[in-house]
């Protein structure tokens, strides 16, 4: 059987590795399934960093193209999360690179309102549309007081939820390095993180 | 048990725990372990970072589409999705481009190019002022020296007056000597 053939038969609980694998051996079907795991977590990591949601979804595409096209130089199948993260966070630096925007989270006129699933009409659409811009000021203000490395971290840990060791990967840097960031990323957000969930109870 | 001796972990080594328990010095881990209210502190803070991080996924938009890898009959060009035929065209209209931008016609036919240049870069001062001078010597004159003397001016013009003439009478000069004769005559 034709090994493109015999990767589309997967079955619908297939392991992360055994896609990988299928869609290594050329079968699309495979890379689509992966593509459905991992599109909205990497379409949160890139939109939080580009705050465009245009700008989000033609980046995530390119992730995914890149990824299916470079897919054999994959070493470890295990790693795919990072890797693909990894290629996120390139795109990204390349977006900023062409669009010389001053920093990543720049002023805070710049922060788009996100299309809210809630209608703005409603009052109770209203008032989360409110609390949602209330909380991504307040996010980006905290994200503000840290420094590039760190800011990158911080996200990867809390927002993206990696582990130390997947960051150390994605961001090509030693695991004491990581922590290191990590920790002088706590010690400035701590006190704001207070402030962080009063505002959010308000 | 007796009590821990170890004071309770500042709050710099609480977060310390946050980032990773194995950075704590053994003293301070074996204290966190023993510990109740140390360990209450360190899952506190982590579990107010974890929830900054799960508001923001919670309040971030999702995406619309889903991605799906382009048709396989379709290629890219310049980042823009094209079909095989538009982008087959391109590829042919760029070769007969290339083509013509390097024809070179058959039996050596070359296009003309301009004679080469002296350089002036390197010329003294006065030898570019000699330059300058020739130019405008030429500009002036163009005729080289060796050819200048050939027919003397007056010779040839006169000459050429002459004829002129003979074929295209001058009328006014006529009507000028007819006049002086009749006035000749006249006063005679």
């Amino acid at each position: 059987m034709n090994p493109i053939d015999a990767a589309d038969q997967l079955p619908r609980d297939a392991d992360e590795t055994d896609l990988i694998r299928a869609a290594q051996a050329g079968s699309r079907e495979a890379f689509h399934r992966l593509v459905d795991r991992h599109q909205a977590a990497l379409f949160r990591l890139v939109i939080v960093r580009t705050r465009s949601r245009m700008d989000a979804e033609d980046i995530v595409q390119d992730v995914f193209f890149k990824a299916y096209a470079k897919l054999d130089r994959l070493k470890r199948n295990a790693a795919f999360r990072s890797w693909l993260y990894q290629i996120a966070l390139n795109k990204i630096r390349d977006y900023y690179r062409r669009r010389k925007v001053r920093a990543i989270f720049g002023s805070l006129e710049e922060i788009p309102e996100y299309d809210l699933p809630e209608s703005a009409q409603s009052p109770a659409g209203g008032y989360r549309q409110m609390a949602r811009k209330a909380f991504w000021q307040e996010f980006y203000q905290m994200l503000n007081l840290l420094a590039k490395m760190e800011r990158e971290v911080f996200l990867l840990r809390f927002f993206d939820e990696l582990s130390i060791k997947e960051i150390s990967r994605t961001l090509g840097k030693g695991e004491s390095t990581i922590k290191t960031h990590l920790y002088r990323a706590l010690r400035k957000v701590r006190e704001r993180a207070d402030r962080f969930d009063l505002k959010m109870e308000v | 048990m007796a009590p821990d001796a170890h004071p309770h972990l500042n709050s710099d080594q609480l977060l310390q725990a946050v980032v990773s328990e194995n950075e704590l010095t053994r003293d301070l881990r074996s204290h966190l372990n023993r510990c109740a209210t140390c360990r209450l502190e360190v899952d506190r803070l982590a579990r107010r970072f974890n929830a900054i991080g799960r508001m923001a996924r919670e309040l971030s938009p999702d995406a619309l589409g889903r991605v799906r890898l382009p048709d396989r009959r379709r290629r890219f060009f310049l980042g823009r999705r094209v079909g095989l035929r538009p982008a087959l065209g391109m590829a042919v209209a760029m070769v007969l481009l290339l083509m013509i931008a390097l024809y070179q016609p058959l039996g050596h036919r070359s296009t003309p190019t301009m004679p080469a240049m002296p350089d002036t870069a390197g010329l003294t001062p006065e030898a570019e002022a000699q330059l300058f001078a020739e130019i405008q010597a030429l500009l002036h004159n163009p005729l080289p020296n060796d050819y200048q003397n050939l027919f003397g001016a007056e010779e040839r013009f006169g000459d050429v007056q002459d004829l002129t003439d003979f074929i295209v009478p001058d009328v006014e000069a006529e009507a000028e000597e007819e006049l002086s004769t009749s006035m000749v005559k006249g006063t005679a």
